[in-house]
Formats: structure tokens, sequence, C-alpha cells
């Protein structure tokens, strides 16, 4: 029972009033004990924390006002006992005489609106983006059940699909409570006039079991679709219903043209209901035979797979029984699975990957910086505004008003500040989502379906409504404490509150700085790291090139010949049409342009084949003329012919990485190797390219091998077609071309080169930019801050400038004094900036392209930038003090 | 000066004082206790934390509605607090419950819902 509670919650608790504490702390402690004590998933952690520091935060604010709010009544009561009627009045009286009073110190009420609906508007548009990425559940129910199954290499780590063979193992040692496999394609609805690609995944029976979906209209899958005699249903998703069917009711029924065979769609899932993320159409993945040789094998990884949780099973125990399952598999296949294991993944954390949660942080704990910076500012500005007004309030004070009248007051100006700054967070958050889901790399996972967040506006609202209503009151405080004479008779702003507020005006600026220059050297660190991506060599010329993909439907096209006659016959029509410079056609484009290859295993001819002489390697397959239209140049030897076909030697090209992990000491021109799992044919290798960047601009070299398409006749193809002019404009010539050849072959995923280089390069750009521009607020919050205490110090010290000029102290007398005032204050914050910098930097190493996350150039441009911006803030104040005419300063006292 | 109160003074309870003081009709709760029954009696729907439950509680206790129990199992968090209905907690809850199913006969009277 001594369970400690996290820190957090005991600071925070230790913020309720004593009294409160007193009576309910303990029963509270063990309260959170046990609400700690359960959750399995980080996700539920998550959660938990978010609503009990919600609850906490609210819960002290409102006890703490709550001693405030007796007061005043009962202070009101006994005074004036006002009819609800009049107390209206007065606040509305109260809210008028605030706005008046804020419009009349206009630079400080829009310097302090500002702030807070920069801050709350960021941090809220960026919480918006992570909660409906990454904290949203997938709309399965008790989606905290389903897991992916995937095959894990022990000692790398690495992870791949799984084979049918284990899947059967699962299925029928029952190891989950319903479990999958699927295969993700891209299928042509075709049947009207211009064919549509979409994304489609053949599943196996319990797939919409393990999913736990049911359908909107019609019905899932049923195990009668399954046999290959059965008509071939299909599911479609609601994203398709409405944009292909135009929502029509009568759908479910309906035959529809896929891939030129007429298929019934049973039925149509909820929106926004999809696995695959991105899929729209589902049908049955059908096989004669289970005893397929080609399912048998445990290294046939070619399936997907997606599988619910038996009840009463953990991820652990499920952890457990799959393991012992794949030692079997080892013990029975041990040449091809030693050191193979299979697992099962949370399927939030196999959707999300690595880079777009550590992305999305890392911009949420920008934004709390920004937010952080901005509640300082907010407390640096309303203690500014409390010291300017010491005297009126004192006036006021002398006068008669009472202490809670002024705290009235000071609080309704602080709550219309932070009502108009939150109304203006709000529309800038709205906005801001907006952008961020337009501009967001496509390959980030629920980016649409972000919106806009309220509870999490509520929160930042709330946490700096509550510093401008804090620092708000300090004045009505004072002004209660302050003695009017004293007040009155002497400059009030040169008394000890005077000094000590000045005292903690500077910590904050400093702490403003330091929290700068974090974002600062975050958003350098990026922006390095985008230059060095703009930099990269992607092995070809990207310019003026044009990218689309087809797919040859299986009825039409299904021998070898009938593909490879296509295939060929369209790369041909396409290189006779004037402004094409060059046109090949490949399986897969680089810098992540799509398509699809294998992954294979390759051996050298004359080695045995075991793990350590396999090579893995890419496959892919390419027309004659392929590496002409990218400009990949071709190191040695030649490209494909048209004599390299189905008759003729097996033949390959290489790239240079595959050249050096093969042969590392040889020449490996003519040298032949095979693939040694499955195609067990020795290619000789024709022509060796240069190495071509494959994943995208930031991708690091790997082993990439093409062969004919002759030779390895696939029904899909992407065209690579160079122009002479701007690539876009032949894309009509494309389209006609293919139509010339079949009406049902669909031109799709059209895109230029310089759009997937861009799109490579999308999610860095974006976290850059995003770390920029909240960079750039925090330094110009932090120049407010710095012009704020210098002006003040000045404004403070006049009656003293005043007697030194006239006693003969020069200008730069002057300017010393400023600079003494602001340099301890400037250091102090980058320094404790800088270090924390380098504490925190190793959170973004992974998201760095060539840049040492202690990048020496990107610390000293940013302590340059920040000494530079300093020095301007203080340029006006300064120049101020060095023209103050002794005698106007001696005689405003 | 409790006693000389009529229940009906304080009606209609908030929702969930309503949930809280029908979970404690029950039997004798501490704070997580509460919080898991409301949990269970609505689907997940009203998740109670501490701050905010804590804060019902001081108001209830205030309002003379429930009390903190003495006995407890000795194995137990003696950080714990246990709650059970006072009389006058009993007889508020029961008016309220009253008032709550005079306006579900009315519903049931003007067709809104089917009849129980």
């Amino acid at each position: 029972m001594t369970t400690r509670l996290p820190l957090a919650v005991r600071a925070l608790m230790r913020l309720y009033p004593l009294e409160f504490r007193e009576r309910y702390g303990r029963a509270m402690a063990a309260f959170y004990v046990e609400r700690f004590a359960d959750h399995r998933t980080f996700g539920a952690r998550l959660r938990t924390w978010r609503r009990v520091l919600a609850d906490l935060v609210i819960g002290v604010t409102l006890e703490r006002l709550r001693g405030h709010r007796l007061d005043a009544l009962q202070l009101a009561s006994r005074t004036t006992p006002l009819s609800p009627e009049d107390q209206m009045s007065v606040i509305a009286q109260e809210i008028v005489h605030a706005a008046r009073s804020l419009r009349k110190s206009l630079s400080f009420s829009a310097a302090a609106v500002l702030t807070l609906a920069l801050g709350i508007g960021s941090t809220t548009a960026i919480f918006s983006v992570v909660e409906s990425v990454l904290l949203a559940p997938l709309p399965f129910p008790h989606a905290d059940r389903i897991v992916v199954p995937q095959t894990r290499n022990v000692t790398t780590g690495e992870m791949s699909w799984v084979s049918y063979a284990d899947f059967m193992d699962w299925r029928d040692n029952k190891v989950f409570d319903q479990v999958a496999v699927y295969q993700r394609t891209e299928m042509d609805l075709t049947g009207s006039d211009e064919p549509v690609r979409v994304s489609a995944a053949a599943v196996s029976p319990q797939f919409f079991g393990a999913l736990g979906s049911a359908p909107a209209r019609g019905r899932v899958l049923q195990p009668t679709d399954f046999p290959v005699d059965a008509a071939r249903a299909i599911v479609i998703s609601d994203r398709l219903w409405r944009n292909q069917f135009g929502g029509r009711t009568d759908v479910v029924g309906l035959a529809v043209e896929v891939n030129g065979i007429k298929r019934p769609v049973v039925g149509v899932m909820p929106p926004n209901t999809r696995w695959p993320l991105e899929a729209d159409l589902w049908v049955p993945l059908r096989f004669s035979t289970e005893q397929d040789p080609d399912l048998q094998r445990r290294d046939n990884l070619i399936f997907e797979a997606v599988a619910r949780l038996a009840p009463g099973a953990s991820l652990e125990s499920t952890r457990a029984r799959m393991a012992l399952l794949a030692e079997r598999a080892v013990a029975a296949n041990p040449r091809i699975r030693k050191g193979v294991t299979t697992v099962p993944v949370p399927v939030m954390e196999w959707a999300l990957g690595t880079t777009t949660p550590r992305a999305l942080w890392i911009l949420l704990g920008a934004v709390g910086l920004l937010l952080l910076i901005g509640c300082v500012n907010v407390a640096n500005l309303q203690l500014a505004r409390a010291t300017a007004r010491q005297r009126e309030l004192a006036v006021r004070t002398a006068l008669g008003a009472s202490r809670l009248r002024l705290m009235r007051q000071m609080l309704i100006e602080s709550a219309v500040l932070a009502g108009v700054g939150g109304a203006l967070a709000l529309a800038l958050a709205y906005w801001m989502v907006k952008v961020i889901v337009t501009v967001a790399p496509r390959d980030v996972p629920r980016i649409d379906t972000a919106t806009l967040n309220l509870p999490a506006l509520g929160f930042a609202l709330a946490i700096s409504g509550a510093v401008a209503l804090l620092f708000g009151l300090i004045p009505a405080l004072h002004a209660g404490h302050a003695d009017p004479h004293l007040a009155l008779g002497d400059g009030g702003t040169r008394t000890s509150t005077g000094r000590r507020g000045t005292q903690i005006r500077r910590t904050l600026v400093a702490v403003e700085l330091a929290l700068s220059v974090i974002l600062l050297v975050g958003a350098g660190l990026a922006i390095r790291s985008i230059a060095q991506l703009r930099r990269v060599d992607t092995g070809f010329d990207t310019r003026n090139l044009l990218t689309g993909s087809i797919a040859l439907p299986s009825i039409r096209y299904g021998t070898r010949a009938k593909t490879v006659a296509f295939i060929h016959q369209l790369r041909d029509r396409l290189a006779s049409q004037s402004g094409v410079e060059a046109v090949g056609i490949s399986s897969a484009s680089p810098l992540g342009g799509g398509g699809f290859y294998l992954g294979r295993s390759m051996v050298a001819e004359g080695r045995a084949v075991s793990n350590a002489t396999e090579v893995p390697v890419n496959w892919n397959v390419a027309t004659p003329g392929y590496f002409a239209a990218l400009r990949a140049p071709i190191l040695r030897g030649r490209d494909f012919t048209a004599r390299d076909d189905s008759a003729s030697t097996p033949v390959m090209i290489v790239n240079e990485t595959f050249a050096k992990l093969m042969f590392p000491n040889d020449n490996a021109l003519g040298k032949r190797a095979m693939s040694s799992r499955d195609e067990k044919v020795y290619r000789e290798i024709v022509g060796i390219v240069r190495d071509v960047k494959y994943y995208g601009a930031s991708d690091s070299p790997r082993a990439l091998v093409w062969v004919p398409y002759a030779q390895n006749p696939w029904p899909f193809g992407i065209i690579t077609l160079r122009t002479h002019g701007n690539p876009v404009n032949a894309i009509p010539l494309v389209r006609a071309e293919l139509r010339a050849m079949d009406r049902g072959v669909a031109l799709a995923n059209v895109a230029t080169m310089a759009d997937a280089m861009s799109r490579s390069m999308a999610g860095d750009r974006l976290l850059a930019v995003l770390l920029a521009a909240f960079a750039s607020l925090a330094l110009v919050l932090a120049a407010v801050g710095i012009f704020g205490v210098l002006s003040y110090m000045i404004e403070r010290r006049m009656h003293e400038l005043g007697i030194r000029i006239a006693l003969g102290a020069q200008r730069t007398d002057v300017v010393r004094l400023v600079v003494r005032e602001t340099t301890p204050m400037v250091f102090a914050g980058l320094g404790i900036g800088l270090l924390a910098s380098a504490g925190l930097t190793r959170f973004v190493r992974s998201m760095l392209y060539q840049v040492a996350p202690n990048d020496p150039l990107t610390f000293v441009g940013v302590a340059a930038v920040l000494a530079l911006v300093a020095i301007l803030a203080a340029l006006v104040p300064t120049r101020r003090a060095s023209r103050v005419d002794p005698i106007t300063a001696l005689r405003a006292d | 000066m409790k006693s000389t109160r009529s229940p009906d003074d304080l009606l209609p309870l908030k929702p969930v004082e309503t949930l809280i003081l029908s979970m404690l009709a029950a039997g004798d709760r501490h704070g997580y206790g509460i919080r898991q029954d409301v949990l269970d009696h609505t689907r997940g729907k009203i998740e109670l934390e501490a701050g905010s439950l804590y804060r019902l509680i001081r108001r209830m206790e205030a309002e003379g509605l429930i009390e903190a129990s003495v006995a407890r199992r000795a194995d137990d968090d003696d950080r714990r607090i246990y709650y059970h209905l006072s009389s006058f907690g009993r007889r508020v809850i029961s008016a309220e419950m009253l008032r709550l199913r005079e306006l579900v006969r009315l519903a049931e009277d003007r067709r809104l819902i089917a009849r129980a």
C-alpha cells in the first residue's frame, strides 16, 4: 500500500487548499493508487493521465476560486444587499468599463490577446491532430483487442508479413478468437467510360469477425462466398458507395464490373470503417486448395494478418502461444526458419508506425513550450500593467473604492482578455487544423479525420486564462495593501514592490528566452535536415518525368504472352509520340513512387545457399528503355533489349549496391546469381546501374535488381515518361493511347517525379515549417518581453537618468546602464536554453537526416539570432533613455 | 436543524448526485468504488475523477445526504474513506426517484416512450 503516486499528481494535489487536503487528501491518494494500477496499454495510460491532470487542474482552480467567491458574496451581502438583477447590471457595467479601460491601453491589450490566441490556438491545433491520429481508438468495437500477427527476425528485430502455414497454425490451434490473412491489391472498377482504380483487399473468411465490424448495409463476406465456384461477392466502403454509386440505396445486390468481371455487391461498410486503412473494396481470398506448396512454405511471407485476442487471453499469453507454435515451425524447418518467430503487435502500434508518432509528439512538445511562453508573456504583461496602474488604483482606493470592487474589475478585465484571446484562438486553431490536414503527407494515417478538438481548446484556455486571471489580480491586491498616502505621495513606482516586480519580470524574460532557444534549436535542426535532403543525389534526373500506373485485368490478359505484348506495345506507341523524349515501364517507381516489388533473397552462383550467403534484394521488373527514361546511367554493361525474351538467357540488371554486396572483390558484370528461395534460376548480370533513392530522398542504399518483363511478365506497370516540356501536358496523350489499346485499363496514380520528390520530403518539410513557425512566434514573444522589461525599467528610472544627465553623464553611460540591465537576463536565458536543448535534442535524433543533434552550426546560429533579437528589442528603449531631457524628466515628479 | 428540512428542498438533484446516492444505497463505498460502480452502471459513459468526485462528496456531506463510515476491514488501505447514505439522504434519493417516476409516467402517457 506504499505505492508512490506520480510526482505531477502529488504536486498538483498540494495546490488544493489546506482545508480540502486535510479532509480528502489521503482518500484521494488511495483513489489514485487504484486509478493508476489498472491499465494495459500505453494509450489507456495516456488517457488516464490526461483525465487525471485535467481534473486536478480544474479542481484546484475551482477550490482556490471558491474561497474568494464566498468572501465576495458574503462581503457584498453585508454591505449592499443587491438583487440578482442589480448584480447582473453591475457586472455588465464592469464589463463595459473593462473593455473601455483595455481599449485605452491598446498595445498592451493587443499584445496580451495575440499572445493568448497564438499559444492556445497552436496548442489546440496540434493536439487536435495528435488526438485524431494517435489517440482516437480505431473505429472497431474493443479495438484494443485487435492485433496484427507478424513474423519477427530475432536478431535484427525486423518485422515482416506472415506465411499461410503460420496462419493455419493459429487458426487451427484457436490461438485467437478470430484470425484472418489478407493481401492488398488494386482493382479497376470497369464497365463505365473511364475505369477507376481502387484499393482493395482479398481477405480470408474470419477477416470481418476479427475486426468486429458490422456492415452498414447488406452483409459482410460469409463462408459460402469463399469456394472458388461461388459468385465473386464484394463488400465496398462507405466512401466508394458515395463516390462511385452516388449513395444509391439499392446498391446491395447490384452487379458491378471489377477487373472486367461482374460481381455482386453484398454489403457496404460504415463510414471510416476501413482496414487496411485505405481499402475501399473487399473480395474473398480464394484457393482451390490450402495444400498448395506455395501456401505451405514457411518462408513465403506474402500475407498480412489481423486477429482478435481470444476471450480471456492477454497480449502476453497470446505472444507465448504464438512463440510456442513458431518454435515447432523452427524444429520442422530449421533451414528456413532459424532465428524467426511470430509475434502479435497491437493494432494501433502497427497502424501508426514510428515516424508519425515521434513527429507529432515533437510538435506537441513544441506547442506546449509555446503555450508556456505565452503564459509567461501574459504574466509579464499583466505585471507591467499592474505597475503602470498602481497609481490609478491608489487614487480609486483613496476615493473609497473597496478592494473587492477593484479585484472584481481586474478579474473582469482579465476575463475579457482571455475571452477575446480564446475566441481568436478558436478561429486560429480551426484554420490551422485545416491547413495541416491539407499539407500533411498522405501517408500519415487517419490525418483526414482530424478535426478541432474542443476539450483541448478548453484545456489550453483554462491554463492561460488562469495565468491571466492570477496575474491580473496582482494590481488589485497591491492596491488593497498599499497605503494610499504612500502611493500618492511619492512616485509609487519607486517603492519596494516595484523593485521586486522588476526582479520577477527579469526572471520571466530569462525563462521565455530559454524556452525560445529550445524551440529555435529544434527548428534549426529540422531546417538543416531539410536542406541536406534537398541536396540529396537521387541517382537520376527528376525533372520532366511523368509517372502513372496500369493494371491488366486477368480476364483479358490471362497469358504471359498477352501481358508482355500489351506492355511492350504500349511502350512503343508512347515512345513514338512527339514531345516524348524517352519512355519505359517498370513494376515500381523510385522515391517511394509506389508500385510493386518482391522482397527476395539472392545467392551468387557457386555459393551454397545459407543465411550467410543470401543477399536480400528488392526484385523489380522493367522494359527496355526504362533507365534511359529515368536518366539513371548504366555504369557497365547494357540495357535490356527486345532480344531478352522468354526463350533467351535469363538476365538481370542490378544496382551498384547489389554488385558491392554480392561481389565485393569482383566485377559483377557477367556473373550469375539466383533468387534462392523461389525462382531458383541463375540470371546473368548484363548491366550495372547507378544507385537510385528507392523509398524516398532519405533512403539508404539497398540492393536492387530488375528483370525484363518478357522473362517475368507482371500484369502491372508504372509508365515512366520523359518529356521535352512540362510533363503534365503529356497526361492526355497517355490516356488517349491507353484508351485506343484497351478501354478497360485505367491510368491511375498519375504524378510527376518532382511531385514524388517533394512528397517524399513532405513530412520532414511540414515538421520543419511548423517548428520554424512556432520558434518565430516564441522569438517574437520573447522580444516583446525584453522590450517590456527595458521600457519599464527606463520609465521607472527616468528621474534618476534625468539627474545623471543633468550632472554630466554621457549618452554612452546611459547605454551602458541599459546593457548592464539586459545582459544578465539574455545570457541566463541563452545559457539555460542551450543546455536544455543539448539535453532534449536526442528526441529528434531519429528525425534528422545527416545532421548531428548537437550540430554546432545550429547552436551557434540560434545564439546569434537570439542575441540579434535581444539587441533589436533593446534598441528602442535605449534610444529613449539616451534622449531623456533632464528638464522634462525632473519636472515629471 | 437538518431534520426540519424537507427532502423536496434539494430537488431536483444533479444527475451525477442521483447516480452516486443510488450507488451508496447498495452499501458502503469508498471513492474509487463509487467511480467503478458509476462506470459500470453508465456503461463507461460517466467517469468520475478524484477531484470532481470529492468535491461532490463534500457538498453532499455538507447537505447531510451522506456520512463517512467508521467500520472498516482490517486489511484495508487505511487512507480510504467509506461513505454511506444518511437517513435524510435516503429520503432525498427516494423523493428524487419518485419525481423521476412521475416524469417517466408523463412520457409514457404522451407516448414518448413505450410503457415499461
